[in-house]
């Protein structure tokens, strides 16, 4: 197990080096110098004197590279294009509002997943099953951005319970300290701030957390009609123990590490929900920043985004895997 | 609960008749019972691909002829679908768009299954450092998550329905290249490839007439679970503007135009993306009958 934990952590170095030396060069291979591509939008025409002096783009490109390395390891991930603001500025103000995004959906995904899961092995009812099978089928079917419509249409304007877009109401005035919403509102104690944030937050959470939705419950499912069958729950069975305890003290238990994994893996997909779903609820994320740069030809904001994303994905499933070999001892032996 | 493999040395129910002397009703109708869903979803699909591909024969109207007079109009029995703001039919366009969307979606399927396949097969078979090589190369490319990747190698090459295709053709190579090489790799230590081997057959021999035809259950139910996914997420990226140009009939850039019309006129964007969603489901209701069909642990759970 140490061997393996330490082979996970050497080699997690490597993939930041990979990933952005990929990000890196996928940006380059556009024809044309970038700076061609803004020259319009820049108004300022000493910025770009500063731009090009900053991306180094009168040298060759493995200058340039060595530059983007040296300053990438001292957490410098330089100026956007268009708007000359320092990068790290722009994702202290994009990466709080995701990250609440991908985890409110996280959990939406596990508990319903979860529970749709155990109710279809556990009622024991075909009818059950096949209900929750198709439900889980076309939850998987539904593209981010169509439910995101789907739930724009429903809620924002028949039933009028939730707002169709942003993060908060723009007219409430609250503090930033660490811009996480919820810690924020909660240490100043501005509840008001904190509904409305709320009510922003749980149109997109469902989007994106719908999709994997179904994928946890068919996992779950299938894991627990595989604990079902062994032994140990057959034991269990003959002990006398009822079967909500077998079902859900033992079977499901036991089918919760897939459960794990399969969520670790699934971060990415959700983060990848988050880049489509904010460009529909104009909600002011990591997606919506890489989307705007994007349209707008800010590589260098495109080239921090991909990598602060791609990485938090690294991150999370090399947790999962220690959480997974904390979790259960057969890995641990193998 | 329920006996996960059945004793294989069992003998077989006497009532049990060998396939082909059962009549066809009785057939299909045990065919039905068991995968109803996928049959649905078989059906539903191949209609979408007939129309699609006879777009010209179904479409009652031109999709990009403009009709400024009736713009907006709601679902009605000359645009069952209703037209949108530029006076469009939104059925014919829906028609055209499944033309769009599905030879997208087959393209990159296309691309991802044929250099996946090579890699997974190299590495697979030939192991050593050039297996270490492909395989860190595959672990790094799913180091993205993949809607990302896509978006990285859209804006690398340039917005544009070709380079959509590209993007999400390499977004999808590490999957298929790890499931190959995954199944070469048991194959190649099973008894009847020593055999083959001990006999002289040469690697592309063993590789063409003793792996690739074990190979191809698996890779089925990966590849309708690919082109779902494709589908979702050539869609995605043509609703987020990085694909077909303003105008082309597609699902997901016809969804971003009516989002902008919702309030006024939801039909727009709703027509679109039911169809999307319908065509989504039924590629994973064929995929799902496929798994359950071919893996054997799940076909003795289905009854």
């Amino acid at each position: 197990m140490g061997v393996y934990l330490l082979r996970r952590l050497l080699w997690l170095p490597i993939v930041i080096w990979a990933v952005s030396s990929l990000t890196f060069f996928a940006l380059r291979i556009i024809p044309g110098n970038p700076i061609e591509s803004v020259r319009d939008q820049i108004t300022d025409k000493s910025q770009i004197a500063r731009i090009e002096a900053e991306w180094g783009l009168d040298q060759p490109v493995y200058v340039q590279y060595v530059r983007f390395m040296g300053d990438l390891l001292h957490g410098d991930l330089g100026i956007s294009m268009s708007s000359g603001a320092p990068i790290s500025v722009l994702l202290f103000e994009r990466i709080p509002p995701t990250v609440e995004l991908t985890f409110v959906a996280m959990i939406i995904s596990t508990t319903l997943g979860i529970a749709a899961g155990v109710v279809s092995v556990a009622t024991r009812r075909r009818s059950v099953d096949n209900v929750v099978r198709i439900v889980a089928i076309t939850g998987m079917s539904m593209p981010y951005f169509w439910v995101a419509i789907f739930l724009i249409i429903v809620f924002s304007i028949l039933l009028k319970w939730a707002p169709t877009s942003g993060r908060i109401d723009a007219s409430l005035k609250y503090t930033v300290i660490t811009n996480f919403m919820f810690i924020d509102q909660v240490i100043t104690g501005n509840w008001l701030a904190l509904g409305s944030w709320l009510r922003h937050l749980v149109l997109p959470a469902t989007a994106i957390g719908i999709t994997s939705t179904g994928f946890v419950a068919r996992l779950t499912r299938s894991a627990m009609l595989e604990e079902i069958g062994s032994d140990y729950v057959r034991t269990a069975r003959s002990k006398g123990l009822s079967e909500r305890t077998v079902t859900l003290r033992h079977a499901l238990r036991n089918a919760l590490l897939p459960i794990l994994t399969l969520q670790g893996l699934q971060f990415g997909a959700l983060l990848g929900g988050a880049v489509i779903t904010e460009a529909v609820f104009a909600y002011p994320g990591m997606g919506r920043l890489l989307l705007d740069a994007i349209l707008s030809r800010d590589y260098s904001v495109v080239q921090a985004a991909v990598i602060v994303v791609a990485l938090a994905y690294v991150v999370v499933n090399l947790l999962v895997d220690i959480l997974a070999i904390a979790v259960d001892p057969r890995i641990r032996v193998n | 609960m329920v006996p996960i493999v059945k004793d294989a040395s069992a003998p077989l129910p006497v009532k049990q008749l060998p396939i082909n002397s059962i009549p066809l009703v009785k057939r299909l109708s045990r065919l039905w019972r068991k995968y109803s869903l996928a049959v649905v979803g078989g059906v539903f699909f191949t209609i979408v691909l007939i129309v699609s591909v006879f777009a010209p024969t179904f479409a009652p109207y031109d999709p990009m002829t403009l009709d400024l007079k009736s713009r907006l109009a709601g679902p009605s029995a000359a645009h069952v679908f209703g037209t949108d703001n530029l006076g469009r039919d939104v059925l014919s366009r829906v028609i055209y768009g499944g033309r769009t969307v599905l030879s997208g979606a087959f393209a990159a399927l296309a691309m991802s299954f044929a250099i996946g396949l090579s890699i997974g097969i190299i590495a697979g078979y030939k192991g050593g450092w050039l297996d270490n090589l492909f395989m860190r190369l595959m672990d790094i490319l799913l180091s993205f998550p993949s809607v990302l990747l896509a978006i990285l190698i859209v804006t690398s090459l340039g917005a544009g329905q070709t380079n959509v295709v590209i993007a999400i053709g390499i977004a999808q190579i590490p999957i298929f290249a790890r499931l190959v090489r995954s199944i070469v790799l048991i194959l190649v230590n099973q008894e009847y490839v020593a055999a083959a081997r001990s006999l002289g057959a040469r690697d592309r021999t063993i590789i063409f007439s003793h792996i690739f035809p074990n190979m191809i259950p698996p890779m089925l139910v990966q590849a309708t679970a690919m082109l779902a996914i494709g589908i979702a997420t050539l869609t995605a990226l043509n609703f987020l503007g990085l694909g077909v140009e303003t105008g082309t009939p597609d699902w997901g850039m016809m969804v971003a135009d009516g989002q902008k019309l919702l309030f006024d006129a939801p039909h727009v964007a709703f027509f679109p993306g039911l169809c999307l969603v319908l065509t989504v489901l039924s590629v994973n209701f064929i995929g799902d009958g496929l798994r359950d069909h071919l893996d054997p642990r799940l076909r003795n759970q289905a009854g």
